[in-house]
């Protein structure tokens, strides 16, 4: 008995201990470094070997010109979302990190305190920023009012496309461009079935292709309001007194279901397609056609790069800009960051700064890429060097890739500009007050959404499906969201 | 007192070689298993990151709530229960049986065994999950190419629960039971040879030396070890359950346990408080469980109880 009390004793002794230790830890560092101050900034991508020479180079330039000495830590795609969370859970000091809907979530970590609010740092040090993003999206990235990231220039609108491997397309005569109702893929997908042996037509991720959507004229059907994943509830992108729905009881998610037990059946798509990882079959393995989240103009040359496929990419449904496309990709300044100035000051750089912009993208000139004339970049160098673009503030300051049109980013803002808006563009849900429900809905939603793709009776497992997701709270989870959409528009 | 204290002086002293060689471990303990017990403090408190788990406002306990709201809640626990129980029950008696064989074998068939049964628990769960996906992979697995050749029908494992009661324990059986059948072969080692020698000149058989000797002589190290596996029932094989299955959703019906479930469930939230609530609520219905087991075997044998 005396030891553990003795041994409770000495860590409770230990605990404020440590604290002083790690907090006289960072003030001596501070004062060391008084003239040159450091900015941590972690981002996701592939970790990269060139990194510490592409770094020495654009401290060379910061150290002059802005006195900062910056230092970027990449964590693998896999790792990201875990390493961060850990960070913001130990209350760790960072200046700059990536945030979005689908890596280090934003709502949830933004709404538990773990960045600062940015409105008047952007208004002193940002001003840059302010003037190159178009005013309508930033509050997609608001949080009770308040800015609590820096959204990203990039393609700002989501659609959801195939790519189509050119071989095959031309072979048997289809022009993705031509559809005109969805399931006039399915008869390319019979004639890959029908003559060409052991090619695969398809490769989709968890959804269905829906068949009488007419990819030219319109955009898919709902908004999701808690994230990508969790889209059993929505509200319709046409309605524009916004009603909040159940999704899964609509005609068009039984839609979605039906197309996707079509493919199975027909053999258009692997047997056991949901436990396949797009990148290892499309590498591994012949397909005809396989899925891309997310299409953007330019995204053939990435495909001829990334799978050594050249491709037709086409949409499955008109582009829309919704809270989550806009919000897909931003950079938010840590809650026990030591320069937020500073931070902010030098993502005003990054993102009116051509020269620095792709010195970070692309790496030092004739070392990790060749100027190949008109404003493209010859990348087949000795060292391979090369972050994710969207990443560093606008895009559209980058150089060229090959396999891109020369008015590539003209071609991308003259998408967004024809994209459906949603009505809740803007609009940014509160999870917290539903937070059981929603975990216990995201866990069933996960569980039921495969396995009626494979219920001998479909009507029996969609009845299950929402008898489970009743039980599990999803009517006030709607209730909620329909509350805080009406107090949005009361403030609009 | 101080003659006591001298006395637990004296025994550290003597013991100190020992106490050495415990260190590395204990502190391995300390650090990873007691420091961060105050930590605990988050499952209660609506978790801001800005605050920090001190200054972070109070929840009671609604951090819970999720793990019980649905008739997931009896699923998950039962199968958490029904799978550990049985993994526990199936790999210490596979490993007692391999043991037991391998002691009756000369000394360098056994370097073979050894190596070919420890093997697999050395390999990680997501590299065991790509083996078992080569195996089971629907349209080019191993298992489905030779149904083909054989005229029969294809099976779609990730799809078929009830192929899993039986894929499960294999595979756990394949990972684990050559880690415990080691420790009991080098229980066995140890024992006393006058013991066998003395049943020799009795003329006891091989299956009676077994039965008489061996394995009571082990009686205690199972009941120490199968205690440490019932505390850890609440804490299932992650890996086996979400890596081996892939995550097949179809499967969950038979696979899904409350470590899938949690994790599942806070993909979207990240809420460091409900994950807390979970970790605690497997650590008490842990402990319970190894108070209540420790009873059990003390109304048994009181000779044989850990403490």
């Amino acid at each position: 008995m005396k030891t553990n009390r003795i041994i409770v004793f000495t860590l409770l002794l230990m605990l404020p201990l440590a604290s002083v230790l790690a907090n006289g830890g960072s003030d001596s560092a501070e004062t060391a470094s008084k003239e040159m101050v450091n900015i941590s900034w972690h981002q996701i991508g592939n970790p990269q070997e060139e990194l510490p020479v592409v770094m020495e180079e654009v401290n060379k330039y910061l150290g002059d010109k802005f006195g900062i000495n910056l230092d970027i830590t990449v964590h693998g795609w896999g790792d990201y979302t875990t390493k961060m969370q850990t960070m913001h859970a130990a209350g760790e000091s960072f200046d700059l990190a990536f945030t979005s809907g689908w890596a280090n979530p934003f709502i949830p970590t933004a709404s538990k305190g773990a960045y600062l609010p940015l409105d008047n740092l952007l208004k002193d040090y940002g001003k840059d920023i302010l003037s190159i993003l178009p005013a309508k999206y930033w509050d997609a990235a608001k949080i009770d009012g308040k800015i609590m990231a820096i959204i990203n220039y990039q393609i700002m609108s989501n659609q959801r496309g195939i790519a189509f491997v050119k071989e095959y397309a031309d072979k048997y005569g289809f022009d993705p461009d031509k559809v005109t109702q969805n399931k006039q893929i399915f008869d390319f997908f019979q004639q890959i079935v029908d003559n060409e042996e052991g090619v695969v037509p398809y490769f989709n991720l968890k959804e269905g292709i829906l068949p009488d959507l007419n990819p030219q004229e319109e955009t898919r059907y709902f908004d999701d309001i808690i994230s990508e994943e969790d889209r059993y509830i929505g509200v319709y992108l046409t309605d524009t007194t916004p009603t909040v729905v159940n999704t899964l009881i609509s005609p068009e998610y039984r839609r979605d279901v039906e197309s996707v037990r079509e493919m199975l059946s027909a053999g258009y798509i692997p047997s056991d397609f949901t436990s396949l990882n797009l990148d290892e079959e499309v590498k591994g393995r012949e397909y005809a056609s396989f899925i891309m989240t997310r299409i953007k103009p330019g995204v053939e040359g990435e495909n001829l790069v990334r799978y050594g496929k050249d491709t037709i990419v086409s949409g499955l449904y008109k582009p829309y800009t919704s809270t989550g496309s806009a919000s897909s990709t931003m950079t938010a300044i840590g809650v026990n960051s030591q320069h937020p100035e500073k931070a902010m000051e030098l993502y005003n750089a990054v993102y009116s700064d051509k020269y620095l912009y792709n010195l970070l993208v692309f790496g030092i000139k004739d070392v990790h890429y060749t100027d190949a004339g008109n404003g493209y970049v010859n990348l087949d160098t000795d060292k391979s060097y090369g972050l994710p673009a969207w990443q560093f503030g606008d895009q559209f300051n980058a150089y060229l890739m090959p396999g891109q049109d020369p008015d590539v980013w003209q071609q991308t803002m003259d998408l967004d500009a024809s994209a459906v808006v949603s009505p809740l563009l803007g609009f940014v849900f509160d999870p917290s007050p539903v937070r059981n429900e929603i975990a216990a809905c995201g866990a069933i939603n996960a569980e039921y959404k495969i396995s009626v793709y494979y219920a001998d009776n479909l009507d029996e497992a969609m009845a299950d499906f929402n008898k489970a997701m009743e039980e599990a709270g999803i009517d006030r989870i709607i209730t909620e969201a329909q509350k805080q959409i009406d107090a949005w528009l009361a403030t609009k | 007192m101080p003659n006591l204290l001298s006395k637990r002086k004296r025994g550290l002293l003597d013991h100190r070689g020992l106490w050495l060689l415990a260190l590395p471990a204990l502190v391995v303990v300390v650090l990873m298993q007691y420091m961060p017990l105050p930590g605990l403090i988050i499952a209660f408190k609506n978790y801001n990151y800005g605050l920090g788990p001190w200054k972070s406002s109070w929840s009671g306990f609604s951090n819970f709530t999720y793990l019980f709201t649905t008739g997931v809640a009896a699923r998950i626990t039962y199968n958490t229960i029904k799978w550990n129980f049985l993994f526990i029950v199936l790999s210490h008696s596979l490993a007692m049986l391999v043991a037991l064989l391998m002691n009756e074998l000369s000394r360098r068939s056994i370097k073979i065994y050894q190596t070919i049964f420890f093997f697999p628990y050395f390999l990680s769960w997501v590299i065991a999950a790509y083996l078992g996906f080569a195996l089971l992979s629907g349209d080019r697995g191993i298992i489905n190419t030779l149904l083909t050749r054989m005229g029969r029908d294809t099976v779609i494992w990730y799809a078929q629960p009830d192929a899993w009661r039986v894929i499960l324990p294999l595979a756990y059986l394949w990972k684990h039971f050559g880690y415990i059948a080691i420790i009991y072969f080098t229980a066995l080692i140890g024992l006393d040879p006058q013991l066998f020698e003395a049943a020799d000149i009795e003329g006891a058989n091989r299956i009676q030396k077994v039965f008489r000797i061996s394995i009571p002589q082990l009686k205690q190290l199972v009941v120490i070890l199968v205690m440490i596996d019932i505390g850890r029932i609440f804490r299932s094989d992650f890996g086996l359950f979400f890596q081996f299955t892939r995550n097949s959703s179809t499967l969950y019906p038979v696979t899904d346990v409350i470590d899938t479930y949690v994790y599942r469930a806070l993909l979207t939230l990240g809420d460091p408080g409900m994950a807390a609530a979970a970790g605690l609520y497997q650590s008490v219905v842990a402990l319970v469980l190894v108070l209540l087991s420790n009873k059990l075997i003390t109304k048994l044998d009181e000779e044989s109880r850990v403490f």
